[in-house]
Parts: structure tokens; C-alpha cells; sequence
């Protein structure tokens, strides 16, 4: 609404300049409120020529009409534009149009902004940053050198991370990793704006867990004897990388089961018993409901059986139980 | 076109949500296999199937033993995997790998098969002076093996030197 108030005021503004000679601006206009961009950019483009590039309007209306014939051929229309408003705005030096140019620009450059989200949802990362960056540069250049991009950063760098890790997900060997590296860079990068987010501490913390574990599950099965030291330690340096993260994380919410999970695992590939009880007593006594409730349902259920007597044996200990569900398991094991 | 776009929410889910895995197993299953690859077994060992039995639960080292080395070869030997629950029903094995959790039983099972040409691979502290031929430790963060020359050789075993070298400690 605000957009079409401003552009009925250039409309006026320049039904009254008619008289005083903005010939070719007026019938720049006529061309633009017929909808004919091409005839309109054809008039102003001979009136920024002509005596007519003095005046500001003639500058706003030439920005609007490039604005327009963004996606034809004409390259570069969106930068044309800003350049005839940034003009514009030079010219304007009682400010009578200040607010309104602004607004022009303002609604330009987010434009940068929007290719940056539908090329993230088009899954084009690389193409987002890109947008993003020129978005926020051309914003600090002609609306506000001192924005606070902060809410946006955080906003945009944890939706690119996530991209780049979802994409990651779906690939191999060393093009994972880079996507991996990307992720994380930008995830990283929100935290240094707020170290207190949950969701970029977790990514982090599970995608170098994840790794870690991967690198282990997936040794090849030939490996030689004097290769496994050498994989575990590239393993343990990733459980170890992951750690802060995750910790970082399970303060900030400290029922969510997934953290204590990725906690658990990294002691455990660490060899890290104390820590990995620690981790895996919190663990248990969340699940141990669940498992109990699941037990109900299936009497028989091996999975839960083996559970409880690990749960019992080395975690909650209880010798009763752990003897119960252990014999449970014996007989259902030897009617097979 | 003059809002900004929403980004969608989905960008903040986690990327690739997983459980905790079992990381040490898959560790002592390529250990043992390659224990398999450089002991040398007495020649009447060297026919028929070539079994790696776990006793004790079926996850982790059994499951990984099954799922990656069944039907792969030692020598000319096909590589059988087989679990045990209980002393009973263990017969002639090549490799017996005894889970911590059935570790008190080790000590009548290394009598029961002290003819036998069976490399017994424990998992306890102080197992290579009950018997135990290989011994699982864990030094600093590192998963690592003992070898007692002695008890292999008593079951006929000769342990090649590169499997010695590797030893985070040897019993002569």
C-alpha cells in the first residue's frame, strides 16, 4: 500500500512537471502506467539525457521502470535500478523525497535477500551466499551503514548450515566432507553472534559425532592391523571436537535424549568409561520407561530384554532385576 | 515481490540425526579378524571351516563378525561365525572370543579345550595368566591387545612377529 501511495505521488509530482518541459519523463510515465516497459524505458532513458536528469523524479520513476524489466534481457535491471534511485536521491537535496527513495531501495535490495531464500529452498547453497552477501552489502551501502544484522545473520547463516549439512547427508567420500566443512563454518559463524542457540550447537556436535562413528563403521573389513590405531584416532579426534558442542547444547536443553545420546557416544568411542556411565546412567533412567512400557506390549521383545539386563548389570544395578530379565531372556532364547 | 521471503523451517532441523552406535566392536572384530590372518594354526586346523565363535550376547562383536567376515576367506578356509550363550554348547573353534560378561567362565573353558588348537581372546585385566592367549586392554584411549606367547603355544598357535610387534605387551 505504502509502495503505491509513493508511486501515485511521482505520477502527480509529474503531471504538474508536464508543463515545465519533462516531456520525455511524462511520456515515460504514461508508458509505465500502461504496463508498456519497454516504450517506458525507451522515454526515460532519452530523459536522463536530456535536461530532465536534474530532477529526482525522473530518477525515481527510472528506477521503478528498471525494477520492472528485471528478468527480460536487459542485464543487470535490478543494479540499474538502484544506481537511478541512489541519483535520485543525490538530487533530491531539500529531501523531499528522502523517505519515499529510501523505501525504493529498501524494497530493491531485498530482492537480493529473497533470491537468497528461493535459491536455499532450490537446495543452491553457493548461489544463496552469494545473494545474501551482495543483500546485505548493497543494504549497509545505500539504506543503512550501521544495520544491525545480527537476528538476520543468525536467521540466514543457520537455515545456509543446515542446507549444506542436509546436503551433505546425501553425499560421498571427499565432496561430503567439503559440504560438511561448509556446514559447520556456518553454523559456526551463529554462534559467534550467540554462542547460547541450541540447534547449531547440536548440528555441530552430531555431525562431528557422526562422522567419528562413520569413520569406525565403515573401516573397511580387509583394513590392515597397524591402520585400526590410526582410524580410531581419527575417530576419537572427531568425538573429541564434537564434545563442547554437545555439552554446550544439553545445558541449554537437558531432555532432549538425541544430546545425552551423541554425549554417550563420544565417551564411549573415547574409551572414556566414567564419563560414558555418567552419561549412559542419565540416559537409562529417561529410557527406562519407555522400555518397560514396551516390554508390556511384547513380553518376548529380545531388543528390550537385552536393554534391561545391560541397564541393570552396569548402569541403575539392581542384581534382582538383571537376574530376572537375564533368565527371561535364557528361556525365551533356548525354546528357539 | 517487495517482502522478504520466510525461510523455511526445515533449514533448522538437525542434518542427519542419529542413535549412539556401538564404535568398539566394529574395533575388536578387525582385530580378531586380523588375529586370524597372522596365527598359524596346526595343519590339522588347516581344513574344513575356519570358526570364529563369540561367547556371550549376539550384538556387537558377533553381530559385526557375522555381518562382515561369514564367507570370507583364511587361506582356503571358509570363515564360519558362530555364538555361544553357554560353555555347553561350544565345540571346536579356531578363535574363541570370551565377552567380559562371561568372562568367569573362562577359566574351566581353557581346560576343556586345553588340546585343542583354539586361540582364546579375553577381554578381562590379568586373563593372559589365566590362560588367555590374547587379552583385549584398553591403554589411555586406544584400544589394544596383550599377547601371552606361552598359552599360544600350548594350544599349538604361533603368532607371527608382526602381530608381536603390535602387542601392547608379550608374555614370553
Amino acid at each position: 500500500m505504502k509502495a503505491i501511495k509513493h508511486i501515485l505521488v511521482i505520477m502527480l509530482a509529474l503531471l504538474a512537471c508536464n508543463s515545465y518541459g519533462q516531456y520525455y519523463t511524462s511520456k515515460a510515465n504514461e508508458c509505465y502506467k500502461q504496463k508498456d516497459y519497454e516504450c517506458a524505458q525507451n522515454y526515460i532513458d532519452s530523459a536522463i539525457v536530456s535536461n530532465e536528469r536534474f530532477n529526482s523524479q525522473t530518477w525515481q520513476l527510472r528506477g521503478l521502470i528498471y525494477r520492472k524489466l528485471e528478468g527480460s534481457e536487459i542485464k543487470d535491471a535490478r543494479n540499474i535500478s538502484i544506481e537511478s534511485f541512489v541519483q535520485a536521491r543525490n538530487l533530491d537535496t531539500a529531501g523531499v523525497y528522502e523517505e519515499q527513495i529510501t523505501n525504493f531501495l529498501r524494497n530493491t535490495i531485498i530482492r537480493y535477500y529473497n533470491d537468497a531464500v528461493v535459491a536455499l529452498d532450490n537446495g543452491m547453497p553457493d548461489q544463496s551466499e552469494n545473494a545474501y552477501v551482495l543483500y546485505k552489502g548493497k543494504y549497509k551501502k545505500y539504506i543503512s551503514a550501521d544495520y544491525d544484522f545480527t537476528k538476520s545473520d543468525i536467521e540466514y547463516y543457520s537455515a545456509l548450515g543446515g542446507e549444506y549439512l542436509k546436503q551433505a547427508a546425501g553425499s560421498q567420500g571427499e565432496e561430503k566432507n567439503k559440504l560438511i566443512s561448509k556446514g559447520v563454518h556456518f553454523y559456526k559463524m551463529v554462534l559467534d553472534q550467540d554462542s547460547t542457540i541450541f540447534q547449531p550447537n547440536f548440528n555441530i556436535g552430531i555431525t562431528f559425532y557422526n562422522q567419528g562413528a562413520d569413520l569406525i563403521m565403515n573401516m573397511d573389513p580387509l583394513t590392515e592391523i597397524e591402520e585400526i590405531p590410526i582410524i580410531e584416532e581419527k575417530a576419537q579426534n572427531l568425538f573429541r571436537k564434537a564434545l563442547p558442542f554437545l555439552h554446550r547444547a544439553y545445558k541449554l536443553d537437558k531432555d532432549r535424549i538425541d544430546v545425552i545420546e551423541a554425549i554417550t557416544g563420544c565417551y564411549y568411542g573415547l574409551q572414556d568409561n566414567e564419563n560414558y556411565l555418567e552419561y549412559q546412567t542419565i540416559l537409562d533412567k529417561k529410557n527406562l520407561p519407555i522400555l518397560l512400557e514396551k516390554l508390556k506390549d511384547n513380553p518376548t521383545d529380545k531388543t528390550v530384554l537385552r536393554e534391561l539386563i545391560r541397564i541393570y548389570r552396569d548402569t541403575l544395578k539392581d542384581e534382582e532385576k538383571y537376574k530376572e530379565y537375564y533368565e527371561r531372556l535364557e528361556r525365551i532364547e533356548s525354546n528357539e | 515481490m517487495l517482502a522478504a521471503f520466510i525461510l523455511s523451517s526445515w533449514a533448522m532441523l538437525p542434518p542427519d540425526q542419529t542413535q549412539m552406535r556401538d564404535t568398539r566392536s566394529p574395533v575388536k572384530a578387525l582385530y580378531l579378524y586380523n588375529f586370524a590372518t597372522l596365527i598359524d594354526w596346526p595343519s590339522e586346523y588347516r581344513k574344513g571351516k575356519f570358526v570364529i565363535g563369540v561367547y556371550g550376547t549376539k550384538e556387537g562383536v558377533y553381530e559385526n563378525l557375522k555381518t562382515k567376515y561369514e564367507g570370507r576367506s583364511i587361506g582356503s578356509q571358509e570363515i564360519v561365525i558362530r555364538n555361544f550363550t553357554s560353555s555347553s554348547q561350544i565345540d571346536r573353534a579356531h578363535i574363541l572370543y570370551v565377552t567380559p560378561t562371561k568372562s568367569s567362565s573362562f577359566p574351566s573353558l581353557e581346560s576343556k579345550f586345553k588340546n585343542e588348537s583354539t586361540l582364546f581372546v579375553t577381554e578381562k585385566e590379568g586373563y593372559l595368566n589365566k590362560g588367555a592367549a590374547i587379552n583385549f586392554v584398553v591403554m589411555g584411549t586406544s584400544q589394544k591387545f596383550e599377547i601371552n606367547k606361552t598359552n599360544a603355544k600350548k594350544h599349538k598357535l604361533i603368532i607371527a612377529d608382526r602381530l608381536l610387534n603390535l602387542a601392547s605387551k608379550v608374555v614370553e
